[in-house]
């Protein structure tokens, strides 16, 4: 890639011409590393108006074992649909979602969720929030306990178990959600939005924590967002998305190295959130065309 | 890392109730409040007994029609002093609280099912529909044929008046909890009854409760209307009688303790519900709405 502005835009091209080669290095597609596999996936459901809304076209993508995976894209574009496809929660009109082992063989569909607002149970105290999918997911109860504690201290709330979410703020909040999230020690990690209401400060210090999270746990996360520099900072692949129906129009790889400090910045990471605004321009004037 | 979110919760933390040393102010702000508030609730009522005596004067009412305040409050001593209204409450009370129970147990069942079940939800409407807009007072004669005159007839008005607003309340409830926590629940392959007993059923509990403070007035209503239009026992014969007797002052007595049992019943459900519903953001006052 050029640093030029123009050439920049020549490479978004080509990338929206075929989606499958990524604008860094070029990852190679179809190995035994995949751990997700989205294949000719579309969705169309009726919109309460009775009109056909087509939220999903075509949709093909690949994520690997331990990869961090952001997908950005306009408001209404079908990002979160994507998720929650991934999740278990909507079925696809057409295409399939397949798990995949590191064995190669298939996989538990079984998903850590962290939704756009921490979604905990106002009437359980943080500790019961945090070992809510032991409960629901009937596990032994002491080692689900002590789990849950150690989370807790991962992220940095020993001490808050027996608080209650009213008592936390935003950003505590969300890291309950993230501690629940991996309470059942899902492979993958579905983050829908997670720190989209929270304040700028919150959300650069829980960004870095993820990753550090992220690091140590070493699971796959699949993570929606609409802001360009988290979707940077945080992933090792960007994936954009057209509006309605969405598609997925650019790959991007960050190949900035880690651990990423909270003001890590570098000519690479830079050039790539230029190209993506730029695809994201190009995008959203069509819809005048 | 670590270290860094720990020095975040340390910051955080110190909004916090009583240990900290803006508590005593906090405190001392409240009972400032309800000192004021007392104030306003005890000029009031003075107000009234002044505005009272003064129509005594201006239309030169006899005690039969309007009894002077004080000839009622010693009255209503004199009935306090002589131990039936205790009994003759203890009857209305009994009918009350019986009723309102079986009432309000019925309608969070019967709620939550049409809540969970297209079918129940289906049956239950055109009746729900009918009966609430049926005056209920219009079954008295009903339902004293079936029951009689005792505690059953009383409890049956009791829990149809409690029933629906319990059923309604916690139908809406149950059927509008988040669906970001549902989705939390089937994420983890959550079913039915998981999705309604971790999620559905406590988000409907503030819903429930808000039925219940509706319900313990409608079930007072109701003890006392079976009372009156037929009973044995109860401050509802009590009040017919000595309307018969054209004794204005008990009568007037009387309508002062029902007042406050009816008061108390409400505070003490209040208080229930804010112990219960402790999560609840904000219980606004409308939940009393003024529909009977």
């Amino acid at each position: 890639m050029s640093p030029q502005n123009s050439s920049a835009e020549a490479g978004v091209a080509h990338l929206a011409g075929d989606g499958s080669a990524g604008a860094g290095a070029g990852p190679a597609a179809g190995d035994a590393a995949d751990h997700v596999r989205i294949e000719g996936l579309s969705l169309r459901y009726r919109g309460r108006d009775g009109s056909q809304v087509h939220a999903l076209d075509h949709i093909d993508a690949r994520i690997k074992n331990r990869e961090f995976v952001a997908v950005l894209g306009p408001s209404g574009c079908g990002k979160s649909t994507l998720l929650r496809v991934l999740a278990g929660l909507i079925l696809p009109t057409v295409g399939t979602v397949s798990f995949v082992g590191e064995d190669g063989r298939s996989a538990s569909d079984l998903v850590g969720l962290v939704p756009q607002a921490a979604t905990l149970m106002p009437w359980l105290r943080v500790i019961d929030n945090v070992m809510l999918p032991a409960k629901i997911l009937k596990l032994p109860r002491q080692p689900a306990r002590d789990k849950a504690m150690e989370l807790l201290d991962m992220i940095g709330l020993k001490g808050f178990e027996r608080r209650y979410p009213r008592e936390l703020s935003g950003g505590m909040q969300q890291r309950v959600a993230i501690a629940r999230a991996l309470l059942h020690d899902p492979k993958i990690l579905l983050m829908d939005e997670p720190f989209a209401a929270l304040d700028a400060l919150t959300r650069e210090r829980l960004s870095v924590e993820l990753q550090s999270v992220w690091l140590s746990t070493g699971k796959t996360v699949f993570f929606v967002t609409h802001s360009i520099s988290e979707a940077v900072f945080l992933a090792d692949r960007v994936l954009v998305m057209s509006r309605r129906p969405g598609r997925i129009i650019a790959e991007f790889t960050v190949p900035d190295a880690r651990p990423r400090g909270i003001d890590h910045v570098s000519p690479e990471s830079e050039e790539i959130a230029a190209s993506i605004r730029t695809v994201l321009e190009r995008d959203a004037s069509q819809e005048w065309k | 890392m670590s270290s860094t979110a720990t020095s975040i919760s340390q910051a955080a933390i110190s909004p916090e109730p009583s240990t900290d040393p803006a508590g005593g102010a906090v405190l001392l702000r409240r009972t400032r409040k309800l000192v004021t508030t007392l104030a306003y609730v005890i000029g009031a009522l003075a107000l009234g007994v002044v505005v009272w005596e003064l129509i005594i004067v201006a239309t030169n009412a006899q005690s039969y029609i309007l009894p002077t305040p004080l000839s009622v409050w010693k009255t209503l001593v004199d009935l306090i002093e002589t131990r039936t209204l205790w009994s003759q409450l203890g009857a209305t009370m009994e009918g009350t609280l019986v009723g309102f129970v079986l009432g309000c147990a019925a309608g969070v069942v019967l709620g939550i099912a049409a809540g969970e079940f297209k079918v129940v939800r289906q049956i239950i409407y055109p009746y729900l529909v009918a009966i609430q807009s049926l005056p209920k007072v219009a079954l008295v004669p009903v339902l004293a044929t079936w029951f009689g005159f005792g505690l059953n007839a009383k409890v049956a008005l009791v829990v149809l008046l409690v029933f629906f607003p319990v059923l309604v309340n916690t139908f809406q409830g149950v059927a509008t909890a988040d669906p970001a926590k549902i989705d939390l629940v089937r994420s983890l392959r959550g079913g039915r009854w998981q999705q309604l007993w971790r999620v559905r059923f406590f988000s409907a509990m503030p819903y429930m409760f808000t039925g219940f403070e509706l319900g313990i007035v409608y079930a007072f209503l109701g003890a006392v209307l079976a009372e009156m239009t037929g009973s044995q026992s109860g401050t509802g014969v009590m009040i017919e009688q000595f309307q018969t007797n054209a004794d204005t002052e008990a009568t007037f007595a009387m309508l002062i303790v029902l007042a406050v049992a009816g008061l108390l019943l409400n505070t003490i459900v209040r208080f229930i519900h804010h112990k219960v519903v402790f999560w609840e953001e904000s219980s606004g006052g409308m939940s009393l709405s003024t529909t009977n």
